[in-house]
């Protein structure tokens, strides 16, 4: 290859252009190509001015300066975007030295980068857009972090709510018994003070007449304290009932019915209501025996609530106490009609209820009892003319 | 005609194209492309007492790896720094460009725009700006939004007045 073939092929993909201007900034002389990276094709338009033609040399006198007094190698701005599709860097090197050896041009060199310029601009498009989608999604995490909180802030508060709520309901549903209860002593107060009452006049028509001996009055005060002592028994029974003990303990099933049983008895009977306990006497449980009498209690009322709906000859409540699988059970079935199969299945979800006045809170709060606070369970089936309702306790404390 | 240098800087993606584009020809574009380099226009601003030819270098914006090139900002006359009102950090190196800028160049006239002010509702932009404000009492800071059109000649007639003072 001849060396001019050499030339041409180094010439033909150059990708340099200039400027040549000397101290007064005049452009003197330029490449063929220069113009492509200037807003102008002719020179006389820009006065020869380089600042004109090169805007981006505006405000560096100063180094322009310094370069003609050999005071600075030379100065480079690199990646400029030229006619919004070429880029470029500027160089501006010293060119000729005069005969005092000051240099009088400078060379102002176009190094065509559009290439190298484009691929990194795709390079950085896609790191800034990834910088910014980390930083987003940083945002969003912050932000769901944040909603996070809120949120088990919100299930928190209304699991206290609950709590409370729950608790406010025990204690109506409590003091509806108590009202129960107490309207039973009131019963069941009646015949001893009636007794008393009788005995009491009985004594006084007899020291009027003077019929009154020490014996008759021995055995009418000795009445008078039997029933005196029968009333005092009630009121202990049902001081025992509502005496709120916390912590489980191994208590006798059969006798912790018994004593609810003395306190109801009186009032079923005047129903007409035969109430049977029977099963084994001697099982234990582990729980909360106050609790446990309360559910009792609540499960009689709804008998006999049925019961005083649609009374008939043979009404019958039957307890039944029995151990089975290491569980107390306790059954309390009725024949009073059952519970309506359409309701069956929620008939323990608050606000149920088949009463006309029904708050829906009892069997709600006896499941909350027996489930919750003594590790059981209460579930129902209706049986024949009635329903069954079936507690099951733990027998030993590791199962509570 | 009086020419003057006048840069902006900030990080990437605060809007810096996009003000210039909206000051310029008055157009704006939702699709974010990265500047590379440095991109100069023109454009002739009246001031109170002129009219001033300004050479607006676009620069390319700066991110937590690299800085700005500071050759960009040799023989400017005045600066615009800008953040984006929903990126915190962006605000946070405003007092870093505004240190570059004054090493180059002593006593160069500042304002600041806090961009983008059309993604966040009026209060919290009123917020950012009163701090922004605070922090840095000696500069003029603009809400700005190049998309909607809000305060974008405030910032650069403010600023050619403040040049054409010094």
């Amino acid at each position: 290859m001849h060396i001019q073939e050499v030339f041409n092929a180094i010439y033909s993909n150059h990708c340099y252009e200039y400027f040549v201007i000397d101290k007064n900034y005049k452009v003197i002389e330029y490449s063929d190509k220069i113009f492509k990276f200037c807003d102008t094709d002719t020179l006389e338009e820009k006065k020869y001015d380089i600042f004109l033609l090169v805007p981006e040399l505006f405000g560096l006198e100063n180094d322009l300066s310094k370069i003609f007094n050999g005071e600075l190698k030379m100065h480079k701005i690199p990646f400029i975007s030229k006619n919004g599709d070429k880029y470029v860097n500027i160089y501006i090197h010293p060119g000729r030295k005069d005969d005092e050896n000051h240099y009088e041009t400078l060379i102002i060199l176009f190094e065509d980068i559009t290439k190298i310029a484009t691929a990194k601009q795709q390079l950085i498009q896609e790191k800034n857009e990834n910088a910014l989608l980390i930083k987003e999604i940083s945002v969003k995490n912050t932000q769901l972090e944040q909603y996070n909180n809120h949120m088990q802030k919100l299930v928190k508060e209304e699991i206290r709510k609950n709590l409370e709520k729950q608790k406010m309901l025990e204690l109506q549903a409590r003091y509806s018994q108590m009202g129960e209860i107490i309207g039973m002593i009131t019963h069941q107060w009646k015949q001893p003070l009636n007794a008393i009452s009788m005995m009491t006049n009985v004594l006084k028509l007899k020291q009027n007449n003077g019929a009154i001996n020490i014996k008759l009055l021995n055995e009418k005060l000795d009445d008078i304290l039997m029933q005196v002592s029968y009333m005092s028994q009630t009121v202990n029974d049902f001081q025992h009932f509502f005496n709120p003990i916390k912590d489980k303990i191994y208590f006798n099933v059969y006798d912790s019915i018994q004593s609810v049983l003395e306190l109801v008895k009186s009032e079923y009977f005047h129903k007409n209501i035969n109430v049977v306990l029977s099963g084994d006497k001697s099982l234990q449980a582990v729980g909360l025996p106050n609790e446990l009498n309360q559910v009792v209690l609540s499960l009689l009322k709804n008998s006999k609530d049925e019961f005083v709906k649609h009374p008939h000859d043979h009404m019958k409540i039957s307890i039944d106490i029995f151990s089975s699988d290491n569980k107390a059970v306790i059954t309390v079935s009725d024949n009073a009609g059952g519970i309506p199969e359409d309701i069956i299945d929620n008939i323990f979800d608050i606000y149920i209820t088949t009463k006309k006045d029904g708050s829906g809170l009892g069997l709600n709060i006896s499941k909350n009892m027996i489930e919750e606070h003594m590790n059981g369970r209460l579930y129902v089936t209706n049986i024949k003319n009635g329903a069954k309702f079936t507690i099951e306790l733990p027998t030993v404390m590791e199962d509570v | 005609m009086i020419s003057k240098k006048i840069t902006l800087i900030g990080d990437f993606s605060t809007g810096k194209t996009s003000l210039i584009s909206r000051f310029v020809d008055n157009q704006f574009s939702d699709k974010y492309l990265s500047t590379i380099g440095v991109k100069i226009s023109k454009k002739n601003i009246k001031t109170d007492s002129t009219i001033m030819q300004g050479l607006i270098w676009d620069i390319e914006g700066g991110t937590e790896s690299k800085p700005i090139n500071t050759t960009y900002l040799r023989g400017m006359h005045g600066c615009i720094v800008v953040a984006d009102i929903t990126r915190e950090e962006t605000q946070k190196n405003i007092s870093l460009y505004i240190k570059t800028a004054r090493q180059i160049v002593k006593d160069i006239p500042i304002v600041i725009a806090l961009n983008k002010s059309d993604k966040l509702d009026i209060l919290s932009s009123q917020d950012i700006l009163e701090k922004i404000q605070n922090i840095y009492n000696q500069y003029n800071v603009f809400l700005t939004s190049a998309k909607n059109d809000l305060n974008v000649e405030e910032a650069f007639i403010t600023l050619a007045n403040k040049i054409l003072k010094t």
